[in-house]
């Protein structure tokens, strides 16, 4: 536990370094990564553009743990954990970082509560009540604790996979497509609750998005076409972002 | 079609139980047509050249029973002459054979009989002519003198038996005697038939033996060419028509030692049978579970072909094309398992010395037909139902989630189930409780009734029973047991019909455990109300002399020979009363040493001079009194008895009925004691006396001497023997039992890889998993215990109860201790089911499992 229990001294919560994936071999060898350097700075909200295919999506579950790199480097803060066994890595997933996927976040026979102290669970400690308690009044699911994920709206399913992420002090919480299921008001509402966890609580968020309506809420937005990074842009307008995309895919 | 090829893990599974199945069943058919052929063919082999067949007269007595063995008398030796003379006759000779009342025991250099103790062990006289019989001498020379004998190959290999040795021989109730060894002899292409050792004699010898002087069994005769054995059977019924025998053709006596040995077969086949049923009934079980499964997962894929404008008709028409492919192929598979499943259990008989005597296995169309149609009939059932549930999939569902969770059946359904399980347990009572017709039929429709309405009500227990069950797991194993436990409930019908196998397997263990429990009780206790002053008990050699030699042994006060008889009785009013079939036949004058009878009317030393005595209840029942007559059957014989005696207390706790040894010799064919009980002379050294009592007794090498707890915990080892054998077979049903599981829980993970990957991506170990794989596994398999033995705890009490009320047995012993063991066992069972889904599980691709939905 204390090899990767580590202090993070870095500034940057996340970063790859010649960062490189292939799939197939000779002549079918698809480079979904082809040597990509970036940093996630700490408490920042990043988003991750790109037309379908462009490997942002492989660059997310890379540096998320869920997936091996052919080449090249992966950091939590100081952490390499490219070179980590499974099992390191599953602690790394549970202790330090926080997921978010398009549908389907949680356990369906867990209550939205449980799902939330779920990852504490899992390494048998006792959930920060106070800090819970806290998160959960912010996403304002508290008269909803009790229902299962069957009984919970689109969004508010999104929202508990937010929660999480948080209720675990997630080093990085990792979102992919996070709004890609929802309709526009629920859109808007989890959006909303992202941009609130890093302002109010300094939560570090890396999310790949297609939708420039939300990536504008980001601080900071990459842009990732063949495997590399092609362009970034720091103070993101939903209009800018559609026209840079626009210039992207043409 | 297409459902097939793009679901075949799906289907394989589903077909994997359906095989099982019908492999059990091919089996079980394939195995009894393969002993009943062997058995036919051994009975050709015997009497191959034998074309007519002079026997004795069937023997009066029996009680009408059409499954009694028929008993013949010997026929004088002396009318061989008159038949060899007959023109159709080319030549004719005597035989006899042992009885298997009379064991007759090659016994080993270590003093214990070859072939085991339980082995049939079988005394022949040698034919000189190979017409009439198998055995070929493969070393040495026929029996010529009558100190000689001829001994199976097997048994020759086993006892180290060399030619020129001296051979032990113990042939009941003689002591044993010494014969050297001439020859070693195969029985046609195997070193012995059926596991029974065969010691072949002179004729002289075996009449001596078989105390049968100037007597044969049978005269078996082979005809000159150009006479018919009909002609040849009048030639002789007509030159011995004075004397008192039975004259048949060759094939007419083949006839009839066939239908013998299939009355003795019968049991064999219907335990084979039963065993076929219940292995079909577990694999249906299962082809329905998963059915199930695999129809709720499709649901959207179902749902998709209605939106697109399949008719509901057209969606259940192409489910059930579906099971229609797999029931056939998998049955087909089924019947080729069977074949093998013969191969292995003739091999094993092979292993356990009872190697059948015939050639190859006999796989009739018949078990094929029956194999494949019935496997094809079950699967299409056990579909139907789930296929007419997915015809009420509106096309709707196609754009939802699959529903996963299914809630638990309506209330209705347990009230319907509680009135299937009454009307099951009325069945039962009156099967077991009333004396209608066919009452065996009631009590098994009725124990098939109750348990369909277990299987409606059982996913009502599942919630309730997963929470206790899974209190453990939660407290230890934390997160993942919670897993276990949510996972084990949250699809009540799935996880109680997964568990329902398992639950007929170990209710019908449960009920045999307690019914022979309650026997083993009952003995004890009928040995400590009856025989608690004995200190001897001398088995193993019986007889006059036996009880003679023990009762002057230094420090035996008394010894006495008991024997058992069965006797319908026939009262003055014509009435048959069948609660007193039950003879014990004893020595009256020191009887009483032994036996408490209580209070006694008339004088049970009247019984030395003839008659009966019979207990108090039963006198009063039927107005009988001291010198009333009763006519009474015996095996042998038939004749008025005379009451000279009535008693106050139960025999073995039964209304058993007393006669002298007097009148034993004379009712009883073989009229031999079970065994001899003695009473120390007071200040005996107990193990002295059992030591002076071998000593006395060493011309019998296989006589046992026990004391009073070694002869009762001999007996319970007795009956647990038979119950191992029992529990050997159920083993099969429950490893059926078990894969069903191992298939339900391969299908759940595979519905739930999305929720694996995802559980694996917020940091769910891999040990985690397989944790949580694990107790949702052992919850289901003891749910499934538990409700089994429960069931089979009613129906044993039920059953108990009834033989109760028929005097079989008196107590009720619920066998605790092993009943737990049974519900441990089932949970380590459900560990070993849980090994390759939970691996499975834990090596998924995280990512690859999270884009599954």
């Amino acid at each position: 536990m204390s090899s990767i229990d580590t202090q993070l001294i870095s500034p940057m919560a996340a970063s790859a370094v010649g960062a490189i994936k292939t799939y197939g071999q000779g002549e079918t060898e698809v480079r979904a990564l082809d040597g990509i350097d970036v940093e996630f700075a700490r408490g920042r909200f990043s988003a991750i553009m790109g037309p379908s295919g462009s490997g942002k999506s492989t660059l997310l579950h890379c540096l998320a743990g869920l997936d091996q790199l052919t080449a090249g480097a992966v950091f939590i803060g100081d952490l390499e954990i490219s070179s980590l066994s499974e099992t390191q890595l599953t602690k790394v997933r549970r202790d330090q970082l926080g997921f978010v996927f398009q549908a389907y976040n949680l356990i369906p026979t867990l209550t939205a509560y449980e799902n939330i102290t779920l990852p504490t669970a899992l390494a048998g400690r006792e959930p920060d009540h106070q800090w819970v308690d806290r998160v959960i009044d912010v996403v304002g699911l508290a008269n909803r604790l009790r229902h299962r994920p069957s009984e919970l709206s689109g969004g508010q399913q999104q929202r508990v996979a937010v929660a999480r992420a948080l209720a675990n002090h997630a080093e990085v919480v990792f979102a992919d497509e996070p709004t890609g299921n929802l309709d526009s008001k629920s859109r808007t509402e989890i959006l909303r609750f992202m941009r609130l966890a890093v302002d109010e609580f300094e939560q570090t968020i890396v999310m790949v998005t297609h939708d420039p309506l939300a990536a504008a809420v980001a601080d900071r937005v990459i842009f990732v076409s063949d495997g590399r990074i092609v362009d970034e842009e720091t103070s993101p307008t939903a209009e800018a972002l559609l026209n840079r995309m626009a210039n992207i895919e043409g | 079609m297409r459902g097939i090829r793009s679901h075949l893990v799906r289907f394989l599974l589903t077909g994997l139980a359906i095989v099982l199945g019908i492999t059990f069943l091919a089996g079980s058919f394939i195995i009894t047509d393969t002993i009943r052929v062997s058995f036919d063919d051994l009975f050709t082999q015997l009497t191959k050249g034998t074309d007519a067949v002079v026997q004795g007269p069937l023997m009066r007595g029996g009680f009408g029973n059409p499954n009694e063995q028929e008993k013949r008398s010997a026929i004088p030796a002396s009318l061989i002459r008159q038949v060899r003379n007959l023109p159709g006759v080319d030549f004719a000779e005597g035989t006899i054979q042992s009885d298997s009342d009379q064991p007759i025991a090659l016994i080993s250099a270590q003093g214990k009989p070859i072939g085991g103790r339980t082995a049939p062990q079988f005394g022949y006289s040698w034919m000189p002519r190979r017409e009439f019989t198998p055995w070929r001498i493969s070393q040495g020379r026929p029996p010529q003198a009558n100190g000689e004998i001829v001994v199976d190959a097997a048994s020759a290999r086993d006892g180290h038996l060399k030619i020129g040795a001296s051979v032990l021989v113990n042939a009941p109730p003689d002591k044993a005697h010494r014969y050297t060894l001439v020859g070693v002899a195969r029985f046609g292409r195997v070193d012995r038939p059926i596991g029974a050792t065969g010691a072949l004699f002179t004729i002289a010898e075996m009449q001596r033996i078989t105390r049968l002087p100037a007597q044969y069994r049978q005269i078996v005769v082979h005809a000159r060419p150009g006479f018919a054995p009909a002609v040849v059977r009048s030639q002789i019924a007509n030159a011995l028509r004075v004397a008192n025998v039975d004259v048949v053709t060759g094939d007419e006596f083949r006839q009839q030692q066939q239908n013998q040995v299939r009355k003795v077969l019968k049991f064999v086949y219907i335990g084979l049978f039963v065993f076929g049923g219940i292995g079909l009934l577990v694999g249906g079980f299962i082809i329905f579970n998963t059915f199930t499964v695999i129809l709720a997962q499709r649901t959207r894929e179902l749902a998709l072909l209605r939106a697109i404008g399949a008719s509901p008709r057209q969606v259940v028409a192409s489910v059930l094309g579906e099971a229609i492919v797999v029931g056939i192929v998998a049955s087909a598979l089924g019947v080729l398992g069977g074949i093998g499943l013969a191969i292995s259990l003739r091999a094993v008989l092979g292993w356990l010395d009872l190697a059948l005597p015939g050639g190859g296995l006999v796989v009739l169309a018949r078990t094929v037909a029956l194999g494949i149609s019935v496997g094809t009939v079950v699967t299409l059932i056990a579909a139907l139902v789930p296929a007419l549930r997915t015809a009420r999939i509106r096309p709707i569902a196609a754009l939802r989630e699959s529903a996963i969770e299914q809630p638990l059946p309506r209330a209705s359904r347990s009230i319907l189930g509680g009135v299937v399980i009454a009307l099951g347990i009325v069945g039962v009572a009156v099967g077991l409780f009333t004396k209608i017709n066919n009452n065996v039929y009631y009590a098994a429709a009725g124990a098939v009734t109750a348990f369909g309405g277990v299987f409606v009500i059982s996913p009502m227990l599942v919630p309730p029973a997963a929470k206790v069950l899974g209190f453990f797991p939660a407290r230890w194993r934390g997160m993942a047991g919670r897993l276990a436990r949510d996972n084990a409930y949250r699809n009540p019908r799935r996880s109680a019909w997964t568990a329902i196998a398992l639950t007929l397997g170990v209710a019908i263990v449960g009920l045999v455990t307690i019914v022979t429990a309650s026997f083993k009780e009952t003995i004890a206790a009928a040995l400590d109300n009856q025989l608690g002053t004995t200190d001897y008990f001398i088995t193993g050699a019986q007889g006059p002399d036996v009880t003679n030699k023990v009762a002057h042994t230094r420090g035996v006060d008394i010894a006495m020979g008991i024997g058992f008889a069965e006797t319908v009785l026939q009262l003055s009013d014509n009435t048959r009363p069948s609660d007193a079939r039950f003879v014990l036949a004893a020595d009256s004058r020191v009887l009483s040493r032994f036996i408490d009878l209580g209070a006694v009317s008339g004088n049970i030393h009247n019984l030395a001079n003839g008659g009966i005595a019979v207990p108090r209840a039963f006198a009063n029942a039927h107005h009988l009194k001291v010198g009333s007559t009763v006519f009474a059957r015996f095996t042998k014989t038939q004749l008025n008895l005379t009451i000279v005696a009535i008693f106050e207390k139960r025999i073995f706790d039964r209304p058993a009925l007393l006669i002298d040894h007097s009148v034993f010799v004379r009712v009883a064919d073989i009229p031999e004691d079970q065994f001899s009980v003695a009473i120390a002379s007071p200040g005996t050294n107990p193990d002295q006396g059992a030591a002076a009592i071998k000593r006395s007794l060493r011309d019998y090498p296989t006589v046992q001497v026990q004391n009073f707890a070694q002869f009762k915990a001999d007996q319970e080892t007795q009956i647990d023997q038979a119950l191992f054998l029992f529990y050997g077979l159920l083993l099969l049903a429950i490893v059926i039992a078990l894969i069903g599981i191992v298939n339900t829980l391969a299908l759940s993970v595979h519905e739930r890889t999305h929720e694996i990957g995802l559980l694996r991506a917020v940091g769910t170990s891999r040990e985690q998993i397989r944790t949580a794989i694990r107790w949702e596994s052992v919850i289901i398999s003891v749910f499934g215990t538990l409700l089994g033995l429960a069931i089979g705890i009613v129906f044993g009490a039920i059953l108990v109860t009834s033989l109760r009320t028929q005097h079989l047995v008196t107590k009720l012993d619920f066998a605790l201790p092993r009943l737990g063991l049974i519900a441990l066992i089932a949970g380590f069972a459900g560990v070993l089911a849980a090994v390759i889904p939970a691996r499975r599980a834990a090596n998924l691709n995280v990512l690859d499992a999270i884009r599954t939905e």
